[in-house]
């Protein structure tokens, strides 16, 4: 959910006959195209059903789109703020981080206002953002201004608008070259979080505990920042690793937690005991990014960057245009989607309609978020 | 990892990472310190902030129901556990809870839930009553035949119990309360009552009949009694020294904690003077904390937080139903002058089948909502079968679930989210009109 340039075209792709992907340009298209996936997993997995592409997107293995949001974004705008350090000097970079926390800030208070007048007007057309009003309008109003809503669909929002607002801090630590410092806080504070749940998180107005808690949440984003930042000395000493080791380490931890997400999830047959289930649990959890989700992040989305690389050119006449569409325009997309998901929910009977039904029903809300960018609907009033 | 900062000199770029790295390791350590003897240190405070729960908190709600909608009856009555169709007016309370619970949840369409409410307040109007007094212990609840404990099928009368009337009544009253159109009802289970023997010297008393014959006794210790003693005032029945917590109450330490204990032990009485967390849990969820100190209530749920620290097993104790022999056990935070025992009806051990209650879990948790409260509560909400009902709770020593069904976990567990949705005493809310 960063600043994008470009929409993508398929000249842009290279013309190596290689199925690796070829550096033409300054936009990594890897990255876009990872982002389309994640955008794409996101609305269908808010658009609740039981449909086939939810059968795969859920609970198969404990990571969510999310986590990949999260990470990338810090990851491309650690690499956009050093070169626009870099380029137009430290102000500049300040200022555009300001900017785009502020741009986000108002796109949450506006959706967040919207789902509220909607709940207001008649209780359940909010759904799934409110359920009900979490207090009178003037509560409601301050909560969501100051960070004390955390409402479903929209949460990540302020995630996002905190992260960036703290972006110039960790920006100008790093151009002196500390990037330990940092490292160490991060860690700190999701570590703090494991072992004291909510100690440092504000209880919202509307459920007892904010989702995306940024003790945890913030991990993943200060981690994209950092190896944003120094992209260029991560990208030579992972070419250094043998592939063969990479897979020889990512994959058994990818097979594992799918495994392991099948007997605890999909099967509830494992873990047995109740001491082992809760820690698992603990381990596991999405909100405090527990620390097993957190090792399959760290398998999983690089094995897919992997993949992603290897096969690029295929997956690109495949599905890339679409995702790629859909990836560089990832704000704009997931404004859309939140009335998409309202009238949603909004339509009788659809959330437990036939599996058939249901998917066709994703499919054209994913063919109208694409149709939308593609023919660049709004560009000028929606952020993107 | 270099940076762009190509000024530093490269082993004083390292020195500085690392000395500003530790510098921020030894602030979050001190955070944790701080945090941890923040949480550990205090006695913790009830809490009725609202607690609005996700999709957990709706699987546990819809899992609770199945035991009721499973185990219903022709009569409207409720089986108190799963395949034994007998039910006492303990249970009989909880069904209602239970029932109102569903209602306001979502789960009992509002018609049904009338109609439903009519039929059981229709059949508690008309039961045969222990020598035309007052309700029999034990009904068989697909025949309303007063009954005893074994075979059911057999006409028994067998007493009264006190307790179990008292629970009753508090949820006679928060529907009569909360739903006009029952109220005459309501009022009209408990007006063909002789209350004249449910209190006796500034007690409130039971019936117990062995052999034929009839025993009348002081009924409930610390925790019980005073639960059962503020409700069954409402029906006119005075008995100032059980309301009064402080008449026989003193404090036994426990892992450093005062808890409050009952001085009538076996050594000293005809009953035990079991410690457990269900009247507090019920009187908190009720009352707000009208029948027992919210004082008390700390301290005994303070004390198993700092088990739950110093073991790592949750601790939630109450007495509760198990799923195999004896059948029913009471997990007892302090009794008869020892701490964490467990011990049968009959006061044998039984620490092999020591564990913790689900129903006390969640109920510590609304009530109180610390991170303590809450590690226990994620730990043991996922206790149950959602198409037959939640479990009682687990084993300590296999720590495995006990999965015994009963009406009286799942009434409680519905009726503690119910308290989680509305934020404030049932019974406020009940007279506010549900606002």
């Amino acid at each position: 959910m960063t600043t994008t340039t470009s929409i993508a075209s398929p000249a842009a792709i290279g013309s190596s006959r290689s199925w690796a992907y070829v550096q033409e340009g300054k936009r990594d298209l890897r990255i876009d195209l990872l982002r389309g996936v994640a955008i794409v997993v996101m609305s269908v997995n808010h658009l609740t059903a039981h449909s086939y592409i939810n059968a795969v997107t859920q609970g198969r293995i404990y990571v969510s789109a999310a986590e990949a949001f999260v990470f990338l974004s810090g990851l491309v705008l650690g690499g956009v703020s050093r070169a626009r350090f870099e380029r137009d000097g430290w102000a500049s970079a300040r200022n555009a981080l300001f900017s785009r926390a502020w741009l986000l800030y108002k796109t949450n208070v506006v959706l967040v206002a919207m789902a509220a007048i909607l709940t207001f007007a008649h209780a359940g057309w909010g759904r799934p953002v409110f359920d009900q009003a979490a207090g009178t309008w003037w509560q409601m109003a301050i909560a969501a201004t100051t960070f004390h809503l955390a409402p479903r669909i929209l949460d990540v929002l302020q995630l996002y608008v905190l992260c960036l607002a703290a972006s110039p801090l960790l920006l100008w630590l790093l151009r002196r070259g500390l990037w330990f410092p940092p490292l160490v806080a991060s860690f700190a504070l999701w570590g703090i979080h494991q072992v004291h749940p909510y100690a440092l998180s504000v209880r919202p107005l509307d459920r007892d505990h904010p989702f995306f808690v940024l003790a945890s949440w913030q991990l993943l984003y200060t981690l994209g920042f950092i190896s944003g930042y120094h992209r260029e000395a991560l990208q030579k000493l992972w070419a250094r690793i043998p592939r063969s080791l990479l897979l020889g380490v990512l994959v058994p931890v990818v097979v594992a937690s799918i495994f392991a997400c099948y007997c605890d999830v999909t099967r509830g047959i494992w873990p047995v005991h109740l001491d082992e289930r809760a820690l698992w649990r603990s381990l596991t959890d999405r909100s405090a990014l527990g620390a097993a989700r957190l090792l399959t992040v760290a398998a999983f989305f690089p094995l897919l960057y992997m993949i992603v690389h290897r096969f690029f050119r295929p997956l690109f006449r495949v599905v890339g245009g679409g995702l790629l569409t859909l990836g560089q325009s990832s704000l704009y997309i997931y404004v859309l989607h939140v009335p998409l998901v309202v009238i949603w929910y909004a339509i009788p009977g659809l959330a437990s309609a036939p599996p058939l039904v249901t998917t066709l029903g994703q499919i054209i809300v994913i063919a109208t978020l694409f149709l939308l960018a593609r023919h660049k609907v709004l560009f000028g009033v929606i952020p993107r | 990892m270099s940076s762009s900062s190509e000024t530093w000199p490269r082993l004083r770029a390292i020195g500085v990472n690392l000395l500003l790295g530790g510098a921020v390791g030894a602030v979050a350590l001190g955070t944790h310190i701080g945090l941890t003897r923040a949480e550990t240190a205090s006695t913790p405070q009830p809490s009725q902030s609202r607690f609005i729960g996700d999709e957990d908190e709706q699987w546990l709600a819809r899992t609770a129901w199945a035991y009721f909608e499973r185990n219903r009856l022709p009569t409207g009555l409720i089986s108190s556990v799963a395949g034994y169709s007998v039910t006492t007016m303990w249970d009989t309370g909880s069904q209602i809870a239970g029932m109102t619970s569903a209602r306001e949840l979502g789960l009992l369409p509002e018609a049904d839930f009338d109609a439903w409410m009519t039929e059981v307040l229709t059949v508690i109007q008309h039961l045969d009553l222990y020598r035309g007094e007052l309700p029999n212990k034990a009904y068989n609840a697909a025949t309303l035949v007063p009954t005893g404990y074994g075979d059911i099928t057999k006409r028994r009368e067998v007493g009264f119990s006190a307790l179990d009337l008292g629970r009753l009544v508090t949820w006679l009253n928060i529907v009569a309360a909360r739903y006009p159109r029952h109220a005459d009802s309501c009022k009209a289970v408990t007006a063909r009552w002789q209350t004249a023997r449910l209190a006796h010297d500034g007690q409130i008393m039971g019936i117990d009949v062995q052999a034929g014959e009839e025993h009348w006794n002081q009924e409930g210790r610390l925790g019980y009694e005073q639960y059962a003693a503020r409700a069954l005032q409402t029906l006119g029945v005075m008995a100032p020294d059980s309301i009064n917590p402080y008449a026989h109450s003193t404090d036994a330490m426990v892992l450093g904690v005062r808890v409050p204990i009952d001085r009538r032990d076996r050594h000293h009485s005809f009953a035990h003077n079991y410690v457990t967390s269900e009247p507090y849990v019920l009187d908190g969820l009720e009352s707000g904390f009208k029948s027992l100190p919210s004082d008390f209530a700390a301290r005994v749920l303070l004390a198993q937080v700092r088990r739950t620290r110093a073991t790592g097993v949750f601790t939630a104790w109450s007495e509760d139903n198990i799923d195999r022999e004896p059948w029913f056990v009471y997990n007892s935070i302090y009794v008869d002058g020892l701490a964490w025992t467990t011990i049968t009806a009959h006061g044998k051990d039984a620490s092999e089948l020591q564990g913790s209650s689900t129903k006390a879990a969640i109920g510590w948790h609304v009530l109180f909502q610390t991170p303590d409260t809450e590690r226990v509560y994620r730990g043991m909400k996922w206790i149950g079968d959602p198409n037959q009902g939640v479990f009682a709770g687990f084993y300590e020593k296999t720590q495995t679930p006990n999965r015994a069904l009963t009406l009286n976990t799942n009434g409680i567990v519905l009726e503690a989210l119910l308290y989680a949705k509305v934020g404030m005493p049932l019974e406020r809310w009940a007279h506010a009109g549900g606002r």
